[in-house]
């Protein structure tokens, strides 16, 4: 009885480690900054978290299923274009959102067909990985020359311009975290993604029509990303082609240290909120500390890498304690 | 068929990539007035030998089923290192040192992949923004312009009229070639990428390969490094920017598989002509560098697409 | 000077569950091509993995040639002069066939260039020597399966093994291929190498044995010359009982059509195949391995393109595009590899039970209900004797006959009328398989109708209403419960 507790507190640890780590480094830096633990701070953060978030919660459902989307912070970007166009040159603001969220989802839709078409039924190589770094740079490329590299501004005033506003963005991501942490536990197309990033072929056997859950995800994950286009150049009410570069690593980066893992099959909504408050508490401290973008980047990127390890390790560990 | 004499099939998907160079080639000929003129021939060989050099090692990485994005910031910050210190000290310094840079960040790489067992794509993910960081960082995001002319006669200057460049990299080419085909470490490279746990249970040690690997790749993404900072007289953290998307594409052109086991080098060479010819007809018509960039993305996906699809068909 | 090459004694090996080889003692004297025959899950491959170093054995000793050995692993094997050549080939497709020959042992000249001359006369000299025709720069992949299996013992013979071990080496050949393949059996024994030759093939046992062990429920029940035994014998022996009694009874007799296929054809692996099946029967599809029965049974249930064809299920034609659309046509599958195509591992019991009628399990319109779930696996669980401590169980841990009735409990939960199983007790111990049988009875007796894929020919007949043999993709005959027996079926598998 004894050795079944340790395991589990083990496990725990596995499970939460990292993101105990984190909160830890948040505690200490609390100590050290007084602003840091105001409301009117961690608002800020969650505020500023509601981008990421958003794209993560898209991208977190792509990674159960056992894929990966590379392409959302160019999708976030032609998103952001698409919208500040409508808005500055038509001033129809509503129409702009759709089309922008529409645009997100139209990407996703062929991400989705073409990864649906080349995947093999035995088990995945991968596919996912290099199509979207890809698409990523096409769509880039798209953006860049349909505003020739120019940066708009927005004028503002308009409906568009409330969306970055006050509490919307963070109504906005818990909003959509609610939705998804329900479609993804609690329907049977939640249950099914679970199934397929779990075993695919064992899926597919199983009379799941997996080609329209794979093309579903992408969509979910280009409307997410579109959505966070449109969120972003609300709040700075600008719109660029390089709006969205790296914001692909963030989202992931959180959805990895949520705990989700690469593999698929297991990790929730839930982790991902958890990863990105966490991840967007840690970018505040380090504004705080006075720590500079470059730097800033070394620690992202760092913090990527040691996530994907530490989830390898504990999937071993976990597969070694788990034999009966 | 059932012969009892199995003659070596004729693949015409093996020499797709010859075709479509030759019919390129005749077809801009034709078409683009400038097109087959010394110059602009010298042109395209010399802008792709920078990256060819990486590319290269991007061939032997893809043989291995292995990837890295990070190339682009390790040519970046080695061309910083480089332009530090051929101003402060003498080029062979420099040399040396910027090739030790590029050989350790490929062997952080190397650990994290080969031993710890991760995804190369989301690792070199993260190694790719931390190491850019590390180039913004270390120059606060400004430009090294380097003083030495003789870096700058390195990377600009002929021999019979042909770019020292270029020869450098027919050189670093022909040497791959040799290594692949005619080593043992070559040879373990193909069985290790075609089936990691098969060449281990042959006795091969497979993480060593896949350690060096990104060893070779870190190596080489100096070397471009080295070779952009003395062709433009400066070293920059916005160099490479695009090496890993342009480095595959050619790959995957010249017909290599992504699932690792076969390809070679002088079909990437054919492949990197293919996309620079494209890209060169591209200005030649006057459309901006954007184009490029979405070419290389859609080459990529169309090629990808069109070899599963026909593996897809033949598997049914 | 001993006579025996080999001599495995008192060798016993037991995984969770399962007594995989209890005692076993098998002598295999020098030069000699020595059989070992018994039905699926006898134990056959896993006395050879024994011998090889894949597995320990928790008993026993193997000595060779009279010394006294102890195989750790396939190195160890491979030094003793042990090598084993199975279905699945251990080559690399991408390399050619000299470059998996030397794998892990590139030959160089001096300074380390690649030998490639050498390494090809090499390679062709051991493929004259053996008679063959293959050229050695060939790639793996393009090479037939005959011409692999044919690699893989000229490799074998390279590395100097003594002792040969080919485990189901005919399975996917045609009879040309065969007769080519046991004549160079016979030329190795002519080299003084030693055989051992596992298969179920009786034919070929008799055409090329001196010696015939046949291995029961994982142990060896007799050992004699292959001259001093007959086919009966060695089909009594291997099943050990009677056919009839083996195989719960049932009485029940079959209905109307309820599926209807015409000619339906998949490239060249399955080439106009029509039959009929009635409501409330088991109709068996017997076949060698590679005759297309999997093949066809994916066609039907979706996984595979239909090149040509009909299916009609109640006499209405349907399009089945998908695996979806199978199961709307409630036609359910049981695949062959559980563990790669029939269950998620890393995922509960109860959510392997659901997932084909997440429907089933839902209130409210949309909404899954984890009661319902619970209920839903508990009942089934109960029903189908699944052992295990909870519903939430993994997958993955339990033994194979629960597996087994996972994958069976999910198409009971689905409600489908026609089960496709194939290959359902293989590796499966002997008390689950009879579970396994009773429910079988059971669905036929509600009404359900099954296809049952077997390569063993005792539950094919002891199970089956009427039996469809396959060969090369093409349907060979059909034989009612009167005429099936394994002579029969097994000379239309083999035309």
């Amino acid at each position: 009885m004894g050795k079944m507790k340790k395991n589990k507190i083990s496990y725990l640890l596995l499970d939460y480690g990292l993101l105990l780590a984190l909160l830890l480094i948040i505690v200490v830096v609390s100590f050290i900054s007084e602003n840091f633990f105001s409301t009117n701070n961690m608002l800020n953060i969650l505020r500023q978290v509601s981008v990421t978030g958003v794209m993560a919660l898209g991208v977190s459902i792509v990674i159960i299923a056992g894929h990966m989307d590379l392409s959302i912070g160019s999708i976030l970007s032609l998103s952001g274009v698409v919208v500040m166009t409508m808005v500055n040159d038509y001033s129809m603001d509503g129409v702009g959102v759709l089309m922008a969220l529409g645009a997100g989802a139209a990407v996703g839709l062929i991400n989705g067909v073409i990864i649906a078409a080349i995947t093999g039924k035995k088990a995945r190589t991968g596919e996912s990985f290099i199509i979207t770094y890809g698409m990523q740079t096409a769509i880039a490329a798209f953006t860049l020359l349909v505003t020739n590299g120019v940066y708009i501004n927005g004028k503002g005033g308009g409906f568009h311009s409330q969306i970055g506003k006050g509490m919307w963005p963070i109504i906005i991501f818990v909003g959509m975290a609610i939705v998804f942490y329900l479609l993804m536990n609690k329907t049977p197309f939640g249950r099914t993604i679970y199934f397929i990033g779990n075993n695919e072929p064992a899926a597919r056997m199983s009379g799941v029509n997996v080609k329209f859950y794979t093309v579903a995800i992408f969509v979910i994950a280009g409307f997410c990303a579109g959505l966070a286009g449109v969120i972003l150049s609300s709040r700075v009410n600008a719109a660029s082609s390089t709006a969205g570069n790296g914001m692909e690593l963030d989202a992931i980066a959180a959805v990895v240290v949520g705990g989700t893992a690469l593999t698929g099959g297991k990790g929730g909504i839930g982790r991902t909120v958890l990863g990105v408050v966490v991840l967007g508490v840690l970018q505040n401290a380090l504004h705080i500390l006075n720590v500079t973008t470059y730097p800033q980047m070394i620690i992202r990127g760092s913090i990527i890498v040691l996530a994907v390890l530490f989830d390898v390790l504990a999937g071993k560990i976990k597969e070694k304690g788990g034999k009966v | 068929m059932r012969t009892a004499e199995k003659r070596i099939k004729f693949q015409p998907s093996k020499y797709i990539v010859l075709f479509l160079l030759i019919f390129l080639t005749i077809l801009m000929t034709i078409m683009l007035d400038n097109f087959f003129t010394f110059n602009n021939i010298k042109n395209i060989f010399a802008s792709f030998s920078v990256y060819g050099v990486t590319t290269i090692a991007m061939t032997y990485a893809i043989i291995c089923a292995e990837f890295d994005l990070s190339v682009g910031s390790i040519m970046a910050f080695t061309s910083l290192v480089f332009a530090n210190l051929a101003n402060s000290t003498n080029l062979v310094t420099a040399i040396i040192v910027s090739l030790l840079v590029g050989l350790m960040f490929g062997a952080l790489n190397g650990v994290i992949v080969a031993v710890g067992k991760v995804s190369s794509f989301v690792a070199t993910l993260g190694t790719q923004i931390a190491i850019k960081g590390l180039a913004l960082y270390y120059t606060d995001g400004y430009q090294v312009p380097i003083y030495s002319t003789t870096a700058y006669k390195m990377g600009n200057g002929e021999l019979l009229g042909i770019p020292y460049l270029v020869l450098f990299f027919f050189l670093m080419l022909s040497l791959a070639w040799y290594v692949l085909k005619y080593t043992r470490f070559g040879r373990n490279l193909y069985a290790v990428g075609g089936n990691y746990d098969m060449a281990k249970l042959a006795g091969i040690k497979s993480w060593f390969y896949k350690f060096m690997i990104f060893v070779i790749l870190g190596f080489c993404a100096s070397i471009s490094g080295i070779m952009i900072a003395c062709r433009v007289a400066s070293g920059n953290a916005l160099h490479g920017a695009d090496l890993t998307m342009t480095a595959v594409a050619a790959v995957v052109v010249g017909g290599t598989s992504l699932n690792g086991g076969s390809g070679g080098v002088w079909r990437t060479l054919a492949g990197l002509l293919v996309i620079y010819l494209l890209f060169n007809a591209l200005t030649l018509l006057g459309l901006s560098a954007y184009w490029q960039q979405f070419l290389k993305g859609l080459i990529v996906i169309i090629v990808i697409v069109a070899d599963a699809l026909i593996q897809r068909h033949k598997e049914d | 000077m001993c006579e025996f090459a080999l001599e495995m004694l008192g060798i016993t090996k037991e995984f969770p569950g399962v007594k995989a080889l209890n005692n076993v003692t098998l002598r295999v004297k020098k030069g000699t091509i020595h059989a070992i025959v018994g039905e699926n899950g006898a134990g056959k491959s896993t006395l050879m993995k024994v011998l090889n170093g894949v597995y320990q054995a928790e008993s026993g000793e193997i000595l060779i040639a009279g010394k006294k050995v102890s195989i750790t692993d396939i190195n160890k094997a491979q030094n003793l002069g042990i090598s084993l050549i199975f279905q699945e080939t251990n080559m690399i497709p991408q390399l050619s066939v000299t470059e998996n020959f030397f794998l892990g042992h590139v030959k160089c000249k001096k300074g380390g260039v690649v030998d490639w001359q050498g390494m090809q006369e090499a390679v062709k000299k051991v493929f004259d020597e053996l008679g063959y025709t293959i050229n050695p720069r060939c790639l793996v992949s393009e090479i037939s399966a005959a011409e692999k299996q044919m690699v893989e013992i000229a490799r074998a013979i390279s590395k100097n093994a003594d002792i040969i071990v080919m485990d189901e080496p005919t399975s996917s050949l045609t009879s040309d291929e065969t007769e080519r393949l046991l004549d160079i059996v016979r030329k190795l024994k002519t080299q003084g190498k030693t055989i051992i030759y596992i298969s179920h093939k009786l034919e070929e046992i008799f055409a090329i044995s001196d010696m015939i062990s046949v291995q029961r429920d994982g142990e060896i029940i007799d050992t004699k010359p292959a001259s001093e035994m007959t086919t009966e014998e060695v089909i009594e022996k291997m099943v050990g009982r009677s056919v009839q009694t083996e195989y719960p009874v049932r009485n029940t007799t079959p209905g109307e059509v309820i599926l209807k296929v015409e000619s339906v054809s998949r490239k060249k692996l399955v080439q106009d195949v029509s039959l009929e099946l009635h409501k409330g029967e088991v109709l068996g599809l017997a076949g060698l391995v590679g005759a297309g029965r999997t093949e066809f049974a994916e066609t039907i249930f979706g996984a595979a393109k239909m090149t040509e064809g009909t299916i009609l299920i109640h006499g209405k034609a349907v399009k089945i595009r998908n695996t979806k659309a199978a199961t709307r046509a409630s036609i359910g599958m049981l695949t062959e590899d559980r563990k790669e195509t029939g269950l998620a591992l890393k995922a509960s019991i109860k959510h392997n039970i659901v997932i084909s009628n997440l429907k089933g399990i839902c209130s409210a319109g949309f909404w899954t209900n984890s009661k319902k779930e619970n209920d839903a696996a508990k009942k089934y669980i109960g029903q189908l004797k699944i052992q295990t401590p909870s519903v939430n169980q993994t997958a993955v841990n339990l033994s194979g006959g629960n597996q087994q009735k996972v994958i069976i409990a999910k198409w009971l939960f689905s409600d489908v009328d026609i089960l496709i199983m194939d290959e359902p007790t293989r590796g499966i111990d002997v008390g689950a398989k009879y579970e396994i049988y009773c429910l079988i009875n059971e669905l036929v007796a509600q009404g359900k109708s099954i296809i049952l894929i077997s390569s063993e020919l005792p539950e094919l007949i002891g199970m089956s209403d009427r039996v469809i043999i396959m060969h090369e993709g093409r349907q060979k005959g059909e034989l009612s419960k009167a005429e099936m027996t394994p002579e029969a079926i097994m000379r239309l598998a083999v035309s």
